[in-house]
């Protein structure tokens, strides 16, 4: 089943799903800057996935620590968040907190197996997720985080299901059924952080490969790639 | 219902509560030990102290208790419910009358309340307890006087006070606050007054008390407090013992005055903030409700304001028009919706809105039902409202009408 998804800062959803939605359809799937498009292939969404954030190479470049990449991608997720949205703030810098946490801070240096950029391998929190109902089964339902997995598109509201009109909660009932397992819906209480979270949604971190492209590659793979070294 | 207006909501039932259907500010569901669910209503004024009716079926409530005031020259307007504990506030007309002060019942029998203990707030200038805020088992949080309290100005006489009744049957106070300026001998000067109105009638504008206070357990050193002309206050009662403020807010002047209520989106850092119209005819308008970004506590900014229906419309139907109560988000069997407000804006009925966007609330739905017989005035005064958890929304008429109950299609 093809699940859509708006995230972030997105002012309309149809705007959203037609002109950037389309350039990831055309893609085959995949993240977007504010957008997602996900079906049976499409891999786990990361930190070091490409779509979400397209730093320059000038500003990829400028990063010349393990710590700055590390602070570039939390700048780019916090920048996500909308403005009237603490709790989800707070829950993303927490997450990413509790990736470094488990993996240990990579230390500075030339090697490329320093366990700590296993940091980029965590999931990606998508902030403020929006999802178009598959197979129009309701209309747009609303999260506020969303993770994928590779196998399952997790919704988290924060909060009681009474923060929701009976419609909505019967929205997200209705999906979960129509889904088939690949989508799931959980309920945190306020304040509550990552070390709620189902395991799963933890140890992706650890059992990353380390990444050899991308603009979280390692120090060794740093030479621009030739589509990078390319003048237009 | 004939002569009703609406848009996506209905009616399920209206109850007139035996011919004594003015109802104030105090809406709270009973979750009772067997089960059934009673609404307690608080009377606007007298004879009546307090309504139960069981609202297990919300299209056939039945009253089940209903009681009197010692006299007439007082009211209760205000109560709250935390499981099985029960706080009506009681308000004198007339400064240094009594009894005034919140009284504590047991409501473990829904049928027979049992007081339990009586805290007196009477004084030679106070006129008691106007609202009340008690949702924690712990703290009673209200609007009241007190007998060693002087205002500087007759009607200031409500302040922030915060009663333990973690033993309800020694109710203590465990701290107070006040604008600065109100009280006599404060080192502040006393505020400009808004709309200076002659003393012959203390009640209503022309005033820096407290009105409504919200605390919530997602956020307990917090207290949200609307304090009339005084505008919008946040304070930090992690000390209750010594409040400290944070950050207030008022548009008055250039505004008419009345800020009623400080409702905090805990998840969304706002807050929606309710002026009160107290005027009949328009005399007041605009009375509006507003979005007020709290990002920084210390720095609210203000961003938008619900929409109504307009004044020409709606403002010379007959009683007052314009914003007073709306659904809090207490804790219990109650909705908790950050995106969606329930309010009641007297004449303009019961209205919904969708602050999804909280630069641009927009309207979801209303009903406006028609005037009931018996009011002093020609038209429905929506009063207050409460949303319990399965979205059903009960409203009452401040002078005739009593207990509706609705559903939105929204």
């Amino acid at each position: 089943m093809e699940l859509f998804l708006c995230f972030g800062k997105v002012a309309s959803l149809e705007v959203a799903q037609r002109n950037e939605g389309a350039e990831v359809r055309a893609a085959g799937g995949g993240l977007g800057r504010q957008v997602a498009l996900i079906n049976e292939a499409t891999p786990a969404f990361c930190l070091n996935s490409p779509g979400w954030m397209t730093p320059g190479p000038e500003l990829i470049a400028a990063m010349d620590t393990r710590a700055a990449l590390r602070l570039l991608c939390r700048d780019r997720l916090e920048a996500l968040v909308p403005g009237f949205a603490p709790r989800v703030r707070e829950f993303c810098s927490a997450y990413l907190d509790a990736i470094t946490d488990r993996i240990g801070q990579a230390e500075e240096g030339d090697d490329i197996s320093n366990p700590g950029d296993r940091f980029f391998a965590g999931l990606l929190p998508l902030p403020c997720p929006k999802l178009a109902s598959p197979e129009a089964v309701v209309g747009w339902v609303e999260a506020d985080v969303g993770f994928w997995d590779g196998n399952v598109l997790t919704l988290i509201r924060f909060g009681a299901e009474t923060s929701l009109l009976p419609r909505q909660r019967a929205e997200f009932a209705a999906l979960e059924q129509v889904s088939k397992g690949q989508l799931r819906v959980l309920w945190l209480p306020f304040g509550a952080g990552p070390d709620t979270l189902p395991e799963p949604l933890m140890a992706v971190a650890e059992l990353a490969q380390l990444p050899v492209f991308g603009p979280y590659r390692a120090t060794a793979f740093r030479a621009p790639l030739p589509i990078e070294a390319t003048e237009l | 219902m004939d002569g009703a207006l609406s848009k996506n909501m209905t009616l399920l039932s209206h109850h007139t509560l035996n011919g004594f259907g003015g109802v104030g500010e105090g809406m709270a569901v009973q979750i009772a030990k067997d089960g059934r669910r009673i609404m307690w209503l608080a009377h606007e004024g007298p004879p009546k102290n307090f309504t139960g009716v069981d609202v297990s079926d919300p299209r056939n409530p039945k009253i089940i208790c209903q009681t009197d005031l010692p006299h007439l020259r007082m009211r209760s307007n205000s109560l709250d419910v935390t499981d099985q504990l029960m706080v009506v506030c009681y308000q004198v007309a007339t400064p240094g009358d009594s009894p005034a002060g919140i009284e504590l019942y047991d409501i473990s029998d829904p049928e027979n309340p049992k007081k339990i203990s009586f805290f007196d707030m009477s004084g030679p200038h106070s006129r008691g307890v106007h609202c009340c805020w008690f949702c924690d088992g712990e703290y009673v949080h209200c609007a009241g006087g007190a007998d060693d309290f002087i205002p500087r100005h007759i009607r200031d006489d409500q302040i922030y006070r915060i009663i333990d009744v973690r033993d309800p049957s020694k109710p203590v106070e465990a701290g107070r606050w006040w604008m600065p300026g109100t009280r006599k001998g404060d080192a502040t000067p006393p505020p400009a007054r808004v709309r200076p109105m002659p003393l012959d009638n203390i009640r209503g504008p022309d005033a820096f008390r407290l009105h409504n206070v919200n605390v919530y357990p997602e956020r307990p050193d917090r207290a949200y407090l609307g304090y009339i002309d005084g505008g919008a206050w946040i304070l930090d009662i992690s000390d209750m013992s010594d409040p400290k403020v944070v950050g207030s807010w008022n548009p008055h002047p250039p505004y008419p005055g009345f800020t009623h209520t400080v409702m905090p989106l805990l998840s969304r850092d706002l807050l929606v903030v309710a002026d009160e119209c107290v005027q009949d005819d328009a005399e007041d308008w605009p009375k509006l409700t507003w979005m007020v970004d709290a990002r920084k506590e210390d720095n609210l900014v203000p961003i938008s304001t619900f929409p109504l229906p307009s004044v020409e419309e709606f403002g010379h139907k007959g009683g007052r028009f314009g914003s007073h109560n709306i659904h809090e988000n207490r804790p219990g069997p109650s909705m908790r919706s950050e995106e969606v407000i329930f309010g009641c804006f007297f004449n303009a009925g019961v209205r919904i809105y969708d602050i999804s966007d909280p630069y641009r609330p927009e309207t979801l739905a209303y009903f406006v039902p028609p005037g009931p017989e018996g009011s002093r005035v020609p038209t429905a005064q929506m009063n207050d409202i409460y949303v319990d958890e399965n979205a059903v929304i009960y409203s009452v008429d401040r002078w005739a009408g009593g207990l509706y109950t609705f559903e939105a299609d929204i």
